[in-house]
């Protein structure tokens, strides 16, 4: 067998990887979180400063806590100092093992359901998270999902004049993503 | 936001002034939504919203609703404090009580067909209430007082019948229990009608002509109240308006909303009701009247808000036949600087009697949330029919301070 002749096969195999290996944001990102309370109350915080990185063996998402807004300046602020605690804990970062991941092909999109590691309020937990990946070109799109309960991460239940949140929230994170 | 002690103490001069001087009202800002509080509950011990606020719905009033006068445009840097509690905080009152008080008056011009008709001091509304909860379990009143003048808007709620002098009003009376971590509300007593949007503008015809406005049509029945991030809904069984005398002018039947939060700043919604009485206070003879409809509140951004509703009425007096009318507003209410409100209105109204004609309204005013409970506002309405044969424009001022 003509060796010389698989490489090119090998390289097309390989490729998602090479480019998962340095995967890395591009374009823009939004960060949502839905948390709700009695008799209706729901709150939504939202940033749009979220980094993407990792190693070989990780892809990793990093948020940075401090500029969540929900809408609310005293909300946030209650948020950042008491609940989150971000001067001590700035950053949530979700570590996903790159071999769980399917990216997608071009002009297609693939789901996929994954485990990962989500360090927050510096407590690191595993959490599933479910995701979507489309390419274009060189590009991809990512969109995921997860859902928490806070208190897993030691953060305190939000309590404020007679209105307690829920603990469960949900995550969803949406970001352009580069393999070049 | 944050005022300076100066600031403060004139706002309680202007209030309690006002407050001595006559004295309250509901307030419901159905445009909330534009802040993503599409639930009414959070912030009203009603869960269909107006009326006495919670602690939560007090800090929202003055974080949300009012002018920041601080520097920065930035309310945080500190806890709210008191201000904004009842009695502006002089008063600590034990969490399971609620207390509040309104007061609501203006001065009117009225023109018909172009000529000054009528022009007065209105007394709108001087109304006090208070909620006790004990477990799950809630005790909610209002009492306040009606003057002569104010009779024709206020006299369904009157406790009292003094013809020439003021009355004692009871707009809502009513135990309830909270179930389902307090998402589900049981009622009993005297309610305001859930039928619609809950607006504050009393007058207009989609409250009026379906008689559920917040002044002077609620009444007696169960109700079910439930909330939750996606949904909210009350449906009241009525039993009648037991305030009014003899039995045969009470409506009985139910009416009631179910609203689905779509998406952020988007809130859709159906009413219905059926209500019949064995004499139609309107009509004077036994009558069953209808309205089904539709309605949505959109915030596209936070500086402008649109509320629209449309109902088809359906009326089935004794003797004649059943004839179907409608009505329909839509509001666009744009927030340039906070606590600053536009407000523009258009209104439709074919009233379902026979030969009925087209009337039709424009609304426009401002409204300046001053200080957290003290507003004032300013409203021209117009109104016509098809015809012209009645037009009428009416120039409203009025503040409104809560305690």
């Amino acid at each position: 067998m003509n060796h010389k002749r698989l490489i090119p096969l090998f390289a097309t195999l390989l490729l998602p990887l090479v480019a998962l290996a340095s995967f890395q944001r591009a374009g823009k990102a939004e960060v949502e979180f839905k948390a709700t309370g009695p008799a209706g109350l729901k709150i939504e915080g939202h940033t749009a400063r979220l980094a993407v990185g990792g190693d070989d063996n990780n892809v990793e998402i990093k948020v940075d806590l401090a500029s969540l807004e929900t809408g609310i300046g005293l909300r946030d602020e209650h948020l950042r100092d008491k609940y989150l605690e971000v001067k001590k804990y700035p950053y949530a970062t979700l570590q996903v093992p790159r071999a769980s991941l399917k990216l997608a092909s071009s002009g297609s999109e693939v789901q996929g359901a994954t485990k990962g590691q989500l360090t927050l309020h510096g407590v690191t937990k595993p959490v599933s998270v479910k995701y979507t990946t489309s390419r274009n070109g060189s590009g991809y799109a990512v969109e995921g999902t997860m859902h928490i309960d806070i208190r897993d991460f030691k953060i305190e239940v939000p309590s404020y004049l007679g209105v307690t949140v829920k603990p469960d929230v949900d995550i969803q994170v949406a970001f352009g993503a580069s393999g070049s | 936001m944050k005022m300076t002690p100066i600031q403060r103490w004139g706002a309680l001069v202007v209030v309690l002034g006002a407050v001595l001087g006559s004295a309250s009202s509901a307030s419901a800002y159905a445009w909330m939504n534009r802040h993503d509080y599409g639930a009414c509950a959070t912030c009203h011990a009603d869960p269909s919203g107006s009326g006495l606020l919670t602690l939560y719905g007090r800090a929202q009033s003055d974080l949300l609703l009012s002018t920041d006068y601080s520097a920065s445009g930035d309310e945080s840097g500190g806890d709210l404090g008191t201000f904004q509690n009842f009695l502006f905080g002089l008063v600590d009152l034990p969490n399971e009580v609620l207390a509040g008080g309104w007061i609501r008056n203006g001065y009117i011009w009225s023109h018909f067909n172009g000529k000054l008709a009528d022009e007065r001091g209105l007394f709108m509304r001087a109304d006090l209430a208070a909620q006790v909860k004990i477990d799950a379990v809630r005790f909610h009143a209002t009492l306040g007082v009606a003057t002569a003048d104010s009779a024709t808007l206020s006299q369904r709620a009157q406790l009292t019948s003094n013809e020439d002098s003021a009355n004692l009003v009871s707009r809502e009376h009513w135990v309830g229990l909270d179930l389902l971590d307090d998402e589900m509300l049981l009622r009993a007593g005297r309610l305001n009608l859930p039928f619609g949007l809950r607006i504050i503008e009393h007058t207009a015809w989609v409250r009026s002509e379906t008689q559920t406005d917040v002044n002077q049509h609620q009444q007696h029945g169960i109700a079910a109240a439930y909330n939750d991030s996606d949904f909210r809904t009350e449906v009241m069984v009525v039993l009648g308006n037991f305030q009014v005398s003899p039995d045969d002018y009470r409506d009985r039947g139910y009416t009631g909303y179910l609203e689905y939060h779509a998406a952020t700043g988007l809130d859709v919604g159906v009413s219905s009701q059926i209500l019949h009485a064995a004499r139609d206070l309107n009509v004077n003879v036994e009558n069953t009247r209808q309205a089904h409809g539709l309605f949505f509140r959109a915030a596209p951004d936070p500086i402008v808000a649109l509320l629209a509703e449309f109902d088809v009425m359906l009326q089935s007096p004794s003797g004649g036949d059943t004839e179907a009318g409608f009505v329909g507003m839509l509001q666009a209410d744009a927030e340039p600087i906070r606590g600053v409100h536009l407000i523009a209105m258009g209104e439709v109204l074919r009233r379902p009697q026979a030969n009925a004609d087209t009337n039709w309204g424009a609304w426009g005013g401002a409204q300046w949330f001053v200080y957290p409970h003290l507003d004032v506002r300013g409203d021209l309405i117009y109104r016509t029919t098809s015809t012209g044969s009645n037009d009428s424009l009416v120039v409203l001022l009025q503040f409104h301070g809560y305690i």
